[in-house]
Protein backbone atom coordinates (compact mmCIF):
# COMPACT_ATOMS: atom_id res chain seq x y z
CA UNK A 1 0.00 0.00 0.00
CA UNK A 2 1.54 3.43 -0.73
CA UNK A 3 0.22 6.11 0.60
CA UNK A 4 0.39 10.08 -0.76
CA UNK A 5 -0.24 12.65 1.22
CA UNK A 6 -3.05 10.47 3.30
CA UNK A 7 -4.29 9.38 -0.26
CA UNK A 8 -4.44 5.49 -0.13
CA UNK A 9 -3.30 4.01 -3.31
CA UNK A 10 -2.59 0.29 -3.60
CA UNK A 11 0.34 -0.90 -4.98
CA UNK A 12 -0.81 -3.99 -6.21
CA UNK A 13 -3.64 -1.76 -8.37
CA UNK A 14 -2.76 -1.00 -12.18
CA UNK A 15 -3.36 2.91 -12.47
CA UNK A 16 -3.74 5.54 -14.77
CA UNK A 17 -2.48 8.48 -13.14
CA UNK A 18 -3.80 11.28 -15.26
CA UNK A 19 -7.27 9.86 -15.15
CA UNK A 20 -7.16 8.90 -11.61
CA UNK A 21 -8.84 5.72 -12.32
CA UNK A 22 -7.46 1.98 -10.92
CA UNK A 23 -7.79 -1.52 -12.50
CA UNK A 24 -7.32 -4.82 -10.61
CA UNK A 25 -6.91 -7.93 -12.56
CA UNK A 26 -8.83 -10.72 -11.41
CA UNK A 27 -7.93 -14.51 -11.65
CA UNK A 28 -9.84 -14.88 -14.44
CA UNK A 29 -8.58 -12.43 -16.26
CA UNK A 30 -11.13 -9.72 -15.88
CA UNK A 31 -10.94 -6.23 -14.59
CA UNK A 32 -12.06 -4.03 -11.23
CA UNK A 33 -12.36 -0.74 -12.14
CA UNK A 34 -12.51 2.32 -9.75
CA UNK A 35 -12.14 5.74 -8.78
CA UNK A 36 -8.92 6.56 -6.68
CA UNK A 37 -8.90 7.84 -3.36
CA UNK A 38 -7.05 10.70 -4.71
CA UNK A 39 -10.02 11.56 -6.89
CA UNK A 40 -12.67 10.75 -4.45
CA UNK A 41 -11.09 13.73 -2.37
CA UNK A 42 -11.12 15.79 -5.41
CA UNK A 43 -14.86 15.22 -6.58
CA UNK A 44 -16.24 15.35 -2.99
CA UNK A 45 -19.28 13.47 -1.87
CA UNK A 46 -20.36 11.64 -4.49
CA UNK A 47 -24.27 11.98 -5.28
CA UNK A 48 -25.17 9.83 -8.60
CA UNK A 49 -23.29 7.16 -10.39
CA UNK A 50 -24.24 6.33 -14.26
CA UNK A 51 -22.49 3.42 -15.63
CA UNK A 52 -22.62 2.40 -19.36
CA UNK A 53 -25.12 -0.66 -20.08
CA UNK A 54 -23.58 -4.29 -19.45
CA UNK A 55 -22.14 -5.79 -22.52
CA UNK A 56 -21.01 -2.27 -24.12
CA UNK A 57 -17.68 -2.44 -25.49
CA UNK A 58 -15.15 0.62 -24.19
CA UNK A 59 -12.25 2.02 -26.00
CA UNK A 60 -9.34 2.84 -23.60
CA UNK A 61 -9.54 6.49 -22.37
CA UNK A 62 -13.73 6.42 -22.77
CA UNK A 63 -16.48 6.71 -19.92
CA UNK A 64 -17.28 3.60 -18.66
CA UNK A 65 -19.58 5.89 -16.03
CA UNK A 66 -20.44 8.98 -15.23
CA UNK A 67 -20.19 10.36 -11.59
CA UNK A 68 -21.51 13.70 -9.99
CA UNK A 69 -20.96 15.20 -6.63
CA UNK A 70 -22.30 18.25 -5.16
CA UNK A 71 -19.54 20.30 -6.83
CA UNK A 72 -18.11 18.26 -9.91
CA UNK A 73 -19.34 16.13 -13.05
CA UNK A 74 -17.42 13.85 -14.98
CA UNK A 75 -16.38 10.68 -16.35
CA UNK A 76 -14.57 7.64 -15.08
CA UNK A 77 -12.91 6.19 -17.98
CA UNK A 78 -11.30 2.84 -18.67
CA UNK A 79 -7.90 2.41 -18.09
CA UNK A 80 -7.99 0.21 -20.84
CA UNK A 81 -10.09 -1.38 -23.80
CA UNK A 82 -13.17 -3.82 -23.14
CA UNK A 83 -16.64 -5.13 -22.43
CA UNK A 84 -18.81 -4.05 -19.58
CA UNK A 85 -19.19 -7.42 -17.50
CA UNK A 86 -21.20 -6.08 -14.80
CA UNK A 87 -22.21 -2.72 -13.16
CA UNK A 88 -22.57 -1.97 -9.08
CA UNK A 89 -26.02 -1.91 -8.18
CA UNK A 90 -24.84 -1.28 -4.58
CA UNK A 91 -23.21 1.72 -5.53
CA UNK A 92 -26.41 2.91 -7.69
CA UNK A 93 -28.39 2.44 -4.50
CA UNK A 94 -25.40 4.47 -2.54
CA UNK A 95 -22.98 6.19 -4.71
CA UNK A 96 -21.02 7.93 -1.50
CA UNK A 97 -19.55 4.02 -0.99
CA UNK A 98 -17.47 4.83 -3.81
CA UNK A 99 -16.04 7.71 -1.28
CA UNK A 100 -16.21 5.27 1.96
CA UNK A 101 -14.45 2.53 0.07
CA UNK A 102 -12.81 3.09 -3.36
CA UNK A 103 -10.65 0.19 -3.42
CA UNK A 104 -13.27 -2.49 -2.25
CA UNK A 105 -17.29 -1.96 -2.58
CA UNK A 106 -16.81 1.23 -4.43
CA UNK A 107 -15.81 -0.51 -7.46
CA UNK A 108 -17.31 0.64 -10.81
CA UNK A 109 -17.59 -1.36 -13.88
CA UNK A 110 -16.11 -4.94 -14.08
CA UNK A 111 -14.21 -4.99 -17.40
CA UNK A 112 -13.66 -7.74 -20.26
CA UNK A 113 -10.08 -6.25 -21.38
CA UNK A 114 -9.82 -6.53 -25.53
CA UNK A 115 -6.03 -6.06 -25.30
CA UNK A 116 -4.69 -6.41 -21.66
CA UNK A 117 -0.97 -7.05 -22.99
CA UNK A 118 -1.01 -4.28 -25.32
CA UNK A 119 -2.54 -1.81 -23.12
CA UNK A 120 -1.64 -2.17 -19.68
CA UNK A 121 1.79 -2.17 -20.60
CA UNK A 122 0.77 2.05 -19.95
CA UNK A 123 -0.47 1.62 -16.53
CA UNK A 124 1.38 2.78 -13.60
CA UNK A 125 1.50 -0.69 -10.78
CA UNK A 126 4.35 -1.25 -7.91
CA UNK A 127 6.80 0.51 -6.67
CA UNK A 128 6.05 3.48 -9.30
CA UNK A 129 2.51 4.19 -7.80
CA UNK A 130 4.09 6.54 -5.51
CA UNK A 131 6.23 8.52 -7.37
CA UNK A 132 3.41 8.78 -10.31
CA UNK A 133 1.19 10.37 -8.01
CA UNK A 134 3.10 12.66 -5.93
CA UNK A 135 4.33 14.26 -9.24
CA UNK A 136 0.60 14.19 -10.66
CA UNK A 137 -0.17 15.94 -6.97
CA UNK A 138 2.51 18.52 -7.57
CA UNK A 139 1.33 19.02 -10.98
CA UNK A 140 -2.49 19.10 -9.25
CA UNK A 141 -1.73 21.57 -6.10
CA UNK A 142 -3.29 19.37 -4.36
CA UNK A 143 -3.22 19.70 -0.58
CA UNK A 144 -3.89 15.73 0.64
CA UNK A 145 -6.94 13.63 1.34
CA UNK B 1 -34.71 7.62 -13.15
CA UNK B 2 -36.84 4.63 -13.07
CA UNK B 3 -35.37 0.59 -12.28
CA UNK B 4 -32.55 1.07 -14.71
CA UNK B 5 -29.99 3.46 -13.71
CA UNK B 6 -27.72 2.92 -16.36
CA UNK B 7 -27.03 4.36 -19.67
CA UNK B 8 -28.07 2.87 -22.46
CA UNK B 9 -27.56 5.00 -25.66
CA UNK B 10 -25.30 5.80 -28.36
CA UNK B 11 -22.76 8.64 -28.15
CA UNK B 12 -24.98 12.04 -29.43
CA UNK B 13 -23.45 14.80 -30.63
CA UNK B 14 -24.78 18.36 -28.98
CA UNK B 15 -25.04 21.87 -29.70
CA UNK B 16 -25.83 24.23 -26.63
CA UNK B 17 -26.94 27.55 -27.37
CA UNK B 18 -26.27 30.07 -24.74
CA UNK B 19 -27.87 33.15 -25.27
CA UNK B 20 -28.75 33.91 -21.25
CA UNK B 21 -26.07 36.55 -19.58
CA UNK B 22 -25.31 38.36 -17.06
CA UNK B 23 -28.87 39.90 -16.75
CA UNK B 24 -30.74 36.37 -15.99
CA UNK B 25 -27.37 34.78 -13.88
CA UNK B 26 -29.71 31.96 -12.21
CA UNK B 27 -30.11 30.64 -15.76
CA UNK B 28 -26.00 29.93 -16.77
CA UNK B 29 -24.83 27.36 -14.65
CA UNK B 30 -27.33 24.50 -15.20
CA UNK B 31 -26.07 24.90 -19.35
CA UNK B 32 -22.44 24.29 -18.75
CA UNK B 33 -23.27 21.15 -16.32
CA UNK B 34 -25.49 19.41 -17.98
CA UNK B 35 -22.45 19.99 -20.75
CA UNK B 36 -20.56 18.99 -18.41
CA UNK B 37 -22.58 15.44 -18.11
CA UNK B 38 -23.24 15.06 -21.59
CA UNK B 39 -19.40 15.45 -22.35
CA UNK B 40 -18.37 12.46 -19.75
CA UNK B 41 -20.97 10.45 -21.33
CA UNK B 42 -18.76 10.52 -24.50
CA UNK B 43 -21.17 13.12 -26.30
CA UNK B 44 -19.71 15.64 -28.66
CA UNK B 45 -20.40 18.90 -27.06
CA UNK B 46 -20.27 22.19 -28.43
CA UNK B 47 -21.23 25.26 -26.46
CA UNK B 48 -22.10 28.63 -28.72
CA UNK B 49 -22.30 31.54 -26.78
CA UNK B 50 -24.63 34.27 -28.66
CA UNK B 51 -26.92 37.07 -27.85
CA UNK B 52 -26.24 38.26 -24.18
CA UNK B 53 -24.09 35.01 -23.28
CA UNK B 54 -21.76 36.59 -25.35
CA UNK B 55 -21.06 38.55 -22.50
CA UNK B 56 -20.05 35.28 -20.49
CA UNK B 57 -16.94 34.73 -22.79
CA UNK B 58 -15.67 38.58 -21.15
CA UNK B 59 -13.01 38.62 -19.18
CA UNK B 60 -13.97 39.39 -15.85
CA UNK B 61 -17.84 39.02 -16.14
CA UNK B 62 -18.30 34.96 -15.67
CA UNK B 63 -15.84 35.19 -12.71
CA UNK B 64 -17.94 37.44 -10.87
CA UNK B 65 -21.21 35.62 -11.71
CA UNK B 66 -23.14 33.22 -9.56
CA UNK B 67 -26.51 31.15 -10.55
CA UNK B 68 -27.21 30.97 -6.65
CA UNK B 69 -26.14 33.18 -3.72
CA UNK B 70 -22.85 31.65 -2.25
CA UNK B 71 -22.21 29.08 -5.21
CA UNK B 72 -19.94 28.32 -7.86
CA UNK B 73 -18.75 31.05 -10.16
CA UNK B 74 -20.14 30.62 -14.11
CA UNK B 75 -16.23 30.52 -14.75
CA UNK B 76 -15.95 27.53 -12.73
CA UNK B 77 -18.98 25.62 -14.25
CA UNK B 78 -17.33 26.94 -18.01
CA UNK B 79 -13.96 25.33 -16.53
CA UNK B 80 -15.36 21.97 -15.55
CA UNK B 81 -17.29 22.11 -18.60
CA UNK B 82 -14.23 22.15 -20.83
CA UNK B 83 -12.29 20.10 -18.34
CA UNK B 84 -15.13 17.30 -19.24
CA UNK B 85 -14.80 18.06 -22.98
CA UNK B 86 -17.26 20.82 -24.40
CA UNK B 87 -15.52 23.15 -27.23
CA UNK B 88 -17.05 26.68 -27.04
CA UNK B 89 -17.43 28.95 -29.44
CA UNK B 90 -17.88 32.55 -29.45
CA UNK B 91 -20.10 34.60 -31.52
CA UNK B 92 -18.26 36.94 -33.65
CA UNK B 93 -21.19 38.93 -34.88
CA UNK B 94 -22.19 39.50 -31.50
CA UNK B 95 -19.03 40.99 -30.42
CA UNK B 96 -19.21 44.49 -31.77
CA UNK B 97 -22.78 45.21 -29.89
CA UNK B 98 -21.38 44.22 -26.45
CA UNK B 99 -17.98 45.78 -26.98
CA UNK B 100 -15.94 42.26 -26.65
CA UNK B 101 -12.44 42.92 -28.17
CA UNK B 102 -10.37 39.82 -28.99
CA UNK B 103 -8.13 40.20 -26.53
CA UNK B 104 -10.96 40.75 -23.67
CA UNK B 105 -12.12 36.66 -24.80
CA UNK B 106 -11.37 34.12 -22.13
CA UNK B 107 -9.01 31.59 -22.85
CA UNK B 108 -11.69 29.02 -22.43
CA UNK B 109 -13.12 29.62 -25.81
CA UNK B 110 -12.31 27.60 -28.40
CA UNK B 111 -13.14 29.50 -31.22
CA UNK B 112 -14.36 32.74 -32.67
CA UNK B 113 -16.90 31.64 -34.96
CA UNK B 114 -19.51 32.95 -37.69
CA UNK B 115 -22.95 32.27 -37.58
CA UNK B 116 -22.76 29.73 -40.25
CA UNK B 117 -20.77 28.43 -37.93
CA UNK B 118 -24.21 27.97 -35.50
CA UNK B 119 -26.01 27.25 -38.77
CA UNK B 120 -24.07 24.34 -39.63
CA UNK B 121 -23.75 22.62 -35.87
CA UNK B 122 -27.25 23.09 -35.41
CA UNK B 123 -27.82 21.24 -39.30
CA UNK B 124 -25.15 18.80 -38.28
CA UNK B 125 -25.75 17.88 -34.60
CA UNK B 126 -27.91 15.27 -32.76
CA UNK B 127 -29.63 17.36 -30.04
CA UNK B 128 -29.78 21.25 -29.90
CA UNK B 129 -30.30 22.87 -26.95
CA UNK B 130 -31.16 26.34 -26.51
CA UNK B 131 -30.56 28.65 -22.86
Amino acid sequence: MATVRGCNLPDDLFYNVDNNVWARREGDGTLTIGMTAYACSLAGEIVSYTPKKVGKSIDQNKSVTTVESGKWVGPVKAPVAGEILAINDAVAAKPGSINADPYASGWLVKLKPSNWEGESAGLVTGGAVATAFEAKMNADGFGGC
Amino acid sequence: MGEEHYLDNDEKSVVIVMTSGPSTAHRCATPFYIGSILASMDSDVSVFFTMEGALLAKKGVADNLTAMKGGKTILEFIRDAKIAGVKFHLCKPAMPGYEIEVDDVIPEINEISNASKLADLILSCDKALFF
